[in-house]
């Protein structure tokens, strides 16, 4: 009974650091999405926006993917803050928090930096095929890569499914080589009183080492759901020897393979220029995007947003939101005095409360324009980069999920027997399933047009951005 | 809240055969939070409607709560170019519309169902049947009047079996839940007591109901 919910992410950053970094990123990132900034010493200026506690000290961190619950020691007094990210800006003179060094549940999910340069195709296949497995394995992986290679067949599809399952792709040229032979960076010795810790886990039946830990010593720790970004102002280094050995990239000497240039979002430039250490502004720029990159794009600017004269409480966008960017706002100007709020800063603009509001409360900032003609409505992450400049009228939309049944019905006109719906393939939708809501509303919807004088039917297609063209139309004839 | 549900929609094509110009009316109340007769499910009927017979024009409206005359008032003007209104709030909203605009007939496009609470997103179970006499405090806060099949006062009957009722394998025990519940609470004296035979005058049974509270009653001419 009730209602459990289920925020499988919290939108809030935790930021704990003293530094003039940690007082930017608190308020750069604060534009976006709520800040706590636990502040080790006193508070000087009060930043707009921002929750700040001061003199405060992470005693312990809980919990992982999203759901951070972390006890702070804050003027003396215990507190315990929820939080999906927590970034963690050591300094020189600060030790890095014992919390989180000794968090098991952490240390379960470990975070594996692969570097891969100057590799052919093939390797490369097998390396991001590798960092999938083990991505899904629920390992944060990392590749740096000198550049996204799509060029070979299924080359752009792997890297899409790679983005999907969690792998981050860093495009760097800081790796640091002692030869241009292929494969991954080499080890270097760490620097004295540097500790090493090895992160290890069984992949196929091989062991895959990988230096990570001190990769951050001298720089922020960026850790979001279970992932740990690490930047160092200096060198970025794996155990180039080891992954080879594991991956199978040994021998291989084929420049001349790559560059595949791609334009797809999601990959994130950090390039300070060859050996050069990380400027501040550089690190900021980062961690601000990749905090705005769960699925590695930044959510635009609020689309959605709750007209309080209409809301009628009825609490559904609050219940199903899959980012949890839904609360209860006071002071509304209507019968109830309040009204649910979206969050700009949490909203990731999938739509889905929009499509499913009783009282069409929910506002869209830019509604799909109206395409005279249009039999498809298709979500914009897979229908739309198929169907783009192919001369077939549709109607877009942010997420499948976000398409209503009015929308449905206000996109037919009086002649047309069948409307399309293209989303995304199963677990592939990066709202969370947002599709899967859709089947129930079509079947809802069919069963009411089924018994009209015209029957009109409405077919919902799983589309991704890499098929062809040719073979959805044949799939779905008459488009 | 009042939970009501969408008619068969060939019921409501045969209510409405040969109007030509239809208003669909929401409310923005109960029916609203059911998910049934809302702003978007009236604008859905009113378009369904429309593709059933595109030469008919089909508006869609939503006021507050259509049990307040003052909200029907901002109907008016849309009313007046209407042959017909269909309304998707409860029994209530519908006649209150008919009663507000006497010149034109309202329909109702829902079946008003029962008092009740969602007891998860889409899941609508009835709570209370508006008994007028309420004897929650005796129970645990467990109605036997809507939730005991029978409406049973003392004690469950002998089709209750592993907690379920006899009507349906998806139906609690009210007696059942209302045992364990006072169990917990320790006042399992409470079911000692025989409740006597409940008045049902204050129910259906004493006609249409009324209250009046004089206290808020407006003088003529206020």
């Amino acid at each position: 009974m009730g209602y459990p919910q289920t925020l499988e992410t919290s939108s809030k950053v935790l930021i704990w650091g003293e530094s003039e970094l940690a007082l930017r990123l608190a308020v750069e990132i604060g534009r976006r999405r709520p800040v706590v900034w636990a502040l080790p010493g006193e508070l000087v200026d009060q930043p707009e926006g921002v929750t700040v506690l001061p003199n405060s000290r992470l005693i312990e961190v809980n919990g992982a993917s999203g759901c951070f619950s972390v006890q702070i020691e804050t003027n003396g007094s215990l507190i315990r803050q929820e939080a999906g990210t927590i970034v963690v800006l050591p300094e020189l003179d600060l030790d890095v928090p014992a919390a989180f060094r000794n968090n098991e549940e952490i240390d379960q999910a470990q975070t594996i930096v692969m570097v891969v340069d100057g590799v052919r195709p093939g390797c490369y296949r097998e390396i991001v095929g590798g960092a999938r497995a083990l991505s899904r394995r629920g390992h944060r992986v990392y590749l740096i890569v000198d550049e996204v290679q799509v060029g070979f067949p299924g080359g752009e599809e792997m890297f899409q499914e790679a983005c999907r399952e969690g792998v981050v792709f860093l495009k760097d040229t800081v790796v640091y080589f002692d030869s241009r032979s292929a494969g991954c960076g080499t080890k270097l010795p760490a620097p004295a009183g540097v500790k090493t810790a090895e992160s290890f886990r069984e992949f196929t039946d091989q062991t895959l080492y990988l230096d990570c830990r001190s990769l951050g010593d001298t720089g922020p720790w960026v850790i979001e759901a279970d992932r740990l970004w690490f930047f160092n102002g200096d060198r970025v280094r794996a155990d180039y020897q080891q992954v080879r050995e594991v991956l199978g990239v040994a021998g291989v000497d084929c420049q001349e393979y790559y560059p595949f240039q791609t334009r797809r979002k999601g990959i994130l430039e950090i390039d300070p220029g060859w050996g050069e250490p990380f400027s501040q502004e550089e690190i900021l720029a980062a961690v601000k995007t990749l905090i705005h990159s769960q699925t590695g794009d930044a959510p635009p600017a609020g689309r959605y947003e709750v007209r309080a004269d209409l809301c009628a409480l009825c609490l559904t966008c609050y219940r199903i939101c899959p980012h949890g960017a839904v609360s209860f706002r006071e002071g509304a100007e209507n019968l109830y005095g309040q009204a649910m709020f979206i969050d700009p800063r949490a909203c990731f603009n999938c739509g889905r409360c929009y499509a499913e509001c009783p009282a069409q409360a929910i506002r869209q900032d830019s509604p799909p324009e109206e395409s005279l003609g249009a039999v498809v409505l298709a979500c914009e992450n897979s229908g739309g980069p198929l169907l783009e400049g192919r001369g077939i009228p549709c109607l877009l939309f942010p997420c499948a999920g976000s398409i209503g049944i009015t929308d449905m019905l206000r996109a037919w006109q009086p002649g047309i027997e069948r409307l399309v719906i293209m989303t995304c393939r199963d677990g592939k939708c990066r709202h969370r399933e947002g599709g899967k809501r859709l089947y129930s509303r079509v079947e809802r919807l069919n069963r009411l047009l089924r018994v009209l004088n015209n029957p009109v039917h409405i077919e919902v297609v799983q589309v991704s951005a890499q098929d062809r063209v040719d073979e959805v139309r044949r799939r779905v004839s008459g488009l | 809240m009042i939970v009501g549900e969408l008619k068969p929609f060939t019921e409501i094509k045969k209510m409405i055969r040969g109007y030509q110009r239809i208003l669909v009316a929401g409310c923005g109340g109960c029916v609203t939070v059911c998910q049934t007769g809302g702003l978007q499910e009236a604008e859905t009927l009113a378009r369904l409607l429309n593709m059933d017979d595109p030469g008919t024009t089909v508006e869609s409206l939503a006021v507050p709560r259509q049990c307040e005359w003052e909200f029907l008032e901002q109907l008016k003007t849309t009313v007046q170019r209407c042959e017909i209104i269909v309304s998707t709030a409860c029994g209530i909203g519908v006649q209150a519309m008919n009663e507000y605009f006497r010149e034109i007939q309202t329909l109702p496009a829902l079946n008003t169902r029962f008092l009740g609470m969602p007891v998860e997103h889409g899941v609508f179970v009835e709570r209370c049947q508006a008994c007028g006499e309420c004897m929650l405090h005796l129970t645990g806060g467990i109605c036997p009047v809507a939730r005991c099949s029978k409406s049973l006062m003392n004690g469950p009957c002998g089709g209750s079996k592993n907690g379920r009722c006899e009507i349906s394998p998806e139906i609690d025990c009210a007696w059942q839940l209302i045992y364990e519940r006072l169990k917990a609470l320790d006042q399992l004296e409470r079911l000692l007591v025989l409740q006597p035979p409940k008045d049902w005058s204050h129910s259906r049974d004493g006609g249409v109901r009324k209250m009046v509270r004089e206290d808020l009653m407006l003088d003529d001419g206020e």
